[in-house]
């Protein structure tokens, strides 16, 4: 094979892993990579939307893909909780 | 590093750096004074005002003003200046002296984009600007953009007390804010325009209709920004001579503010026989924030904020987080509540301003040496016995007003205030720090007071109840601290005579 010929054999490799479970934290945008997802349970509160962010926070990356937020169309909050606390 | 083994001239150099922050963030009030509101200059506290309104026919009522985001350039477009929806803005009143907040006034905004398009060919693109042509009223059609906020009063803790819906003329809950001063092409009277946006509204509980006002003002802090970054490059002798307090110039002058500006009856913030209130503003964030690194189409649409409100600007007397906290606690004042002001009362205790002062005009040994500074403590916690202190109050920084302290007209305001009426055996006991009028020099009065003017004043006798220690002998100036000016008159400044008092901002064209 040539090298355009490798290149999309690997394209469709990788395409395929993307598809290949049926993981709800994976999504396809219309014109880039795969790329994972806010997880339906960070948006289950203000609280776990809170913790999930924490999470984000302790693990920078200088490298990684951000998060796709498709799923974030109205984010919790809350006029009447307190702050979560930070260590 | 320890002070004690650094030589004579690198200290000199330090300090000399340290007054530099220092004395540039303290002569503007409060714009950009703690290291992570420079990062959300949309929720950046720069002033507040609380004093009885001097208009003629409003003397029973209570002004209330908070400004943010300082520092706008009047041609900031295309998008210029709005509020930032996903922040909480709010105003605390305390009427029982117990540093809690027993009302508060909380803005949300709202800014809408129509998406106003052009027939472009057989496409509709959407244009960039916020305005597609000339505007001159309320929900201008020409708006690309417009802007609404929500006003809710809360009585009891701000998270947990009971929050009520402020009602405009036919019940609704939502009212309109003028865009910015885009220039005389787009809005030829801005000055008629903006005041259809006053709103005259009903708060729930209170037996007086209220009004309320949300827009860009020019902001009415006047300071020499470029003098005092330079090391406070003033001659001595400028800055003591009463005669030139208008010798620099305010190099606020061509800059814009955002008001949010309330005016109520005082029967509806006192509490009981109490006629001190306490007043304070606060701006919130929320916890959680994920950016969107595809966004849709939209205004803002990036930011997603989740999670509870906290608090990231605070602001109360003017001035001090800026030259009263140290560095280091900045951002943990501006996310506290004066509840819990006992953790900052070293620095007013023990300011270092003075000695800042004595380093870097040359003047050694001028800083008073009544330690621990109770007149400041007076000044800044708790209020002055017999003027803006209420009974059993609990220390705590925040500003004063003496509600049945009648308010004085415009012309015969006393710049200084409550000192200036002592110096001038005068009748305007209305001023800073009995409150805080847009006229009143903040600066050159806390100058002053910083200096030892206050133990001038208090004199042999305790007049003024500040304490014994707090007497003429301890003030090394002398007579010389009260002549104490930034050379920038406040006082010049031009206001409105009326609600919401702030002059018209500074356009985008001349």
């Amino acid at each position: 094979m040539n090298y355009k010929q490798w290149a999309m054999v690997a394209l469709a490799a990788g395409l395929s892993g993307c598809f290949g479970g049926d993981d709800d934290d994976h999504s396809l945008p219309p014109d880039g990579p795969a790329t994972a997802s806010v997880p339906d349970s960070a948006l289950a509160s203000p609280a776990a939307y809170t913790a999930f962010t924490q999470t984000l926070v302790a693990q920078p990356s200088e490298t990684g893909e951000p998060l796709s937020a498709d799923k974030v169309t109205v984010p919790p909050g809350s006029e009447t909780d307190e702050p979560a606390a930070v260590n | 590093m320890s002070l004690l083994f650094v030589r004579p001239a690198r200290l000199r150099a330090t300090v000399l750096a340290a007054l530099a922050v220092a004395t540039g963030a303290a002569l503007a009030s409060s714009h950009r004074e703690a290291p992570f509101i420079t990062t959300v200059p949309k929720v950046d506290a720069a002033d507040f005002y609380l004093f009885m309104s001097y208009e003629p026919g409003r003397t029973d009522y209570v002004t209330l003003i908070a400004n943010y985001l300082p520092l706008q350039d009047a041609y900031g477009g295309p998008n210029y200046f709005s509020l930032d929806p996903n922040a909480l803005y709010e105003i605390h009143v305390d009427n029982n002296g117990d540093a809690k907040e027993d009302l508060t006034f909380q803005f949300r905004f709202k800014n809408t984009l129509k998406g106003t398009a052009l027939p472009i060919g057989d496409k509709n693109v959407a244009i960039p600007l916020i305005q597609a042509g000339t505007v001159a009223d309320v929900k201008a059609a020409a708006l690309n953009l417009t802007e609404s906020f929500t006003v809710d009063v809360v009585r009891g803790d701000r998270r947990s007390g009971t929050r009520q819906a402020v009602t405009g003329a036919s019940g609704g809950t939502s009212f309109d804010k003028p865009v910015d001063n885009i220039g005389r092409k787009t809005i030829a009277d801005y000055p008629a325009y903006a005041a259809k946006h006053i709103h005259t509204v009903t708060v729930p509980g209170c037996a007086q209709p209220a009004k309320v006002f949300v827009g860009q003002r020019k902001d009415p802090f006047a300071v020499n920004l470029g003098t005092i970054f330079d090391l406070v490059n003033a001659p001595v002798s400028t800055i003591t001579d009463p005669t030139l307090i208008g010798a620099a110039p305010n190099t606020l002058e061509g800059k814009n503010v955002t008001t949010l500006a309330l005016e109520v009856h005082k029967s509806c913030l006192v509490a009981g026989n109490e006629p001190v209130i306490g007043g304070w503003t606060s701006a919130s964030l929320r916890q959680a924030r994920l950016l969107d690194p595809l966004p849709k189409a939209g205004h803002q649409s990036n930011d997603k904020a989740g999670g509870a409100w906290v608090q990231v600007s605070r602001l109360g007397m003017p001035l001090v987080n800026e030259v009263v906290i140290g560095l280091p606690d900045k951002d943990r004042f501006n996310s506290s509540r004066p509840k819990d002001d006992a953790q900052f009362a070293t620095y007013v205790t023990h300011p270092t301003l003075p000695a800042l002062l004595s380093t870097v005009l040359n003047l050694p040994g001028s800083a008073p040496t009544n330690l621990p500074r109770n007149d400041l403590v007076t000044t800044f916690l708790t209020g002055i016995k017999g003027v803006n202190q209420p009974a059993g109050v609990v220390p705590s920084e925040m500003l004063r007003l003496n509600t049945s302290i009648a308010a004085v007209p415009f012309a015969q305001q006393n710049r200084l205030g409550v000192v200036g009426n002592l110096l001038a055996k005068g009748g305007d006991n209305a001023g800073f720090p009995n409150g805080r009028r847009p006229k009143d020099d903040v600066v050159d009065i806390a100058l002053v007071a910083v200096m030892g003017g206050l133990c001038i004043a208090n004199g042999d006798t305790d007049a003024l109840g500040f304490g014994a220690a707090c007497r003429p002998s301890a003030v090394p100036l002398g007579m010389t601290s009260l002549k104490l000016h930034d050379a920038v008159d406040q006082a010049v400044v031009p206001l409105l005579a009326g609600f919401p008092y702030l002059n018209t901002p500074n356009g985008g064209t001349p």
